[in-house]
């Protein structure tokens, strides 16, 4: 307080002047930062691309410490991991030739069809070199941006399923928003669940036994399952797929499974996020390029007063 | 006097304690659901200095590290600016006294700091969607941090030499 006192006049309205302007910015920000504003969105990139070296840089000596507990932590039990493995790799097995059958039977199908497959996908591996440590965001920054052909919306998966969605994209790196993290929403549809009340004459109905929800994050382990359209039918353990409605997620990636307490409806994720190192960012390389002309969609009644429009012209001609 | 005198040295302390702060947060110590709590240091060392040389962190650099934070981390872009701000202003008006009272009481004054920093960020982050975010997570956080005050205030007075009574 004394030395406030102490001040000369111009200082105390040099302070008072830069209180109001760091107040009013801040709540500018937000506003714009609560809407998702895009202009924003060149001050994001410009903060990944600075921060991302140095994050990197400091955090090495913590990644090194990390990864050596957990080195150590793991050849305590390398016996118990060993005979697990042994015993996946019997029933894995047996599975590969289940899915060989299925991939023969599927390519017999498709050629008798003739389907058009979906656009084909590529994908490129990052490390994952920042997080968000608090209890507000669940976010990660990768070392991979718009060099690696890198843009938001691109989908982002570990080894399990699907880890979150690029919001935003750096020269050199890009952020993830997780599926749990509170801004998180995503289409998904609950596998084998049988949709009720099926009109007999609709072979369309009766085939689709998928339920269609939101996945809803907010900031807990396991997100919300919301706005099911066939809620009774849900029972914890089936499986939940991304559905391609929105046009952001390909449709079909593991999610997780339902996890049903009451009402309350979760999704126990298939990603492993205690250990993400590395995922893998979903690249669309279909062809978006307009190979025709364009064909203009005007209303039949304002093509109508075109027509007369130019007939008119026409006859003054 | 306890308090940190303005130099060039306190002001490269200063700025080097904060980014170093920010960085550490950032580092993934398990990731999204499974992350280890991680204390907020950035709380912290910007207590430290608003307490020992308010000088050397004006009310701009104080919006500004609020700003950086929200970049890091990824959350609500403004929340946690505007959560940093606003305690820090009734910490810069208190820290000639808290100052020259003994260590504890600072101890006391940064729990409660920390507390408004971290409730105002929960409410501003769960406003845009008219909902309350997890509040475990964040008392999780608050304890970490509170705890992670300690020592690390202890050994920035041991590198400034301040607080020496």
């Amino acid at each position: 307080m004394a030395q406030y006192r102490s001040r000369s006049g111009m200082g105390q309205i040099f302070s008072r002047a830069a209180l109001a302007i760091a107040l009013v910015v801040g709540v500018l920000v937000y506003v714009l930062g609560a809407s998702s504003d895009p202009r924003l969105e060149p001050l994001r990139r410009i903060a990944l691309d600075i921060s991302t070296p140095v994050v990197s840089v400091v955090g090495a000596p913590f990644r090194f410490v990390r990864d050596r507990l957990s080195g150590f932590g793991g050849s305590l039990d390398v016996y118990e991991q060993n005979r697990a493995l042994r015993e996946d790799i019997v029933q894995l097995n047996q599975w590969r030739e289940v899915a060989r059958r299925f991939e023969e039977e599927n390519a017999r199908l498709r050629a008798l069809h003739n389907v058009a497959l979906a656009p084909k996908y590529d994908y490129v591996t990052a490390q994952v070199v920042a997080a968000s440590g608090g209890g507000f965001a669940h976010a990660v920054t990768i070392n991979v941006g718009r060099d690696g052909s890198v843009e938001p919306g691109a989908v982002a998966l570990d080894g399990g399923g699907v880890v979150g969605r690029v919001i935003s994209t750096g020269r050199s790196a890009a952020r993830i928003l997780l599926l749990t993290d509170l801004a998180s929403r995503v289409p998904v549809y609950i596998e084998g669940a049988e949709t009720p009340e099926k009109d007999e004459d609709d072979d369309e109905d009766r085939e689709e036994k998928i339920v269609r929800a939101i996945l809803v994050g907010d900031n807990e382990n396991a997100p919300l399952v919301e706005f099911v359209n066939e809620i009774d039918d849900i029972e914890s353990g089936r499986r939940i797929f991304t559905s391609s409605d929105g046009g952001i997620f390909p449709k079909g990636l593991p999610v997780g499974e339902i996890e049903r307490e009451g009402d309350e409806i979760r999704a126990r994720l298939a990603a492993n996020f205690d250990r993400l190192e590395f995922v893998r960012i979903l690249l669309d390389r279909s062809d978006r390029s307009i190979d025709a002309d364009a064909v203009l969609i005007v209303s039949p009644n304002r093509q109508r007063g075109e027509g007369e429009a130019d007939a008119d012209a026409g006859s003054t001609e | 006097m306890n308090k940190v005198k303005l130099s060039p040295s306190t002001v490269i302390g200063a700025v080097v304690s904060v980014i170093l702060a920010l960085s550490i947060s950032a580092v993934p110590i398990g990731v999204g659901p499974d992350a280890l709590t991680w204390p907020n240091l950035t709380i912290c060392i910007v207590f430290f200095w608003l307490i020992q040389c308010p000088s050397a962190l004006p009310t701009l650099a104080v919006a500004f590290i609020g700003l950086a934070h929200d970049l890091i981390g990824g959350g609500v872009l403004g929340a946690g600016m505007l959560a940093l701000l606003i305690p820090s202003l009734a910490a810069r008006t208190a820290s000639d006294a808290l100052s020259r009272t003994v260590y504890g009481a600072q101890v006391i004054a940064f729990i409660a700091f920390a507390a408004a920093v971290l409730l105002i960020e929960w409410s501003l982050t769960g406003l845009p969607r008219w909902t309350t975010p997890a509040t475990g997570p964040v008392l999780a956080q608050f304890f970490v941090t509170v705890v992670a005050y300690v020592p690390l205030s202890l050994l920035m007075r041991k590198l400034f030499g301040t607080g020496r009574r």
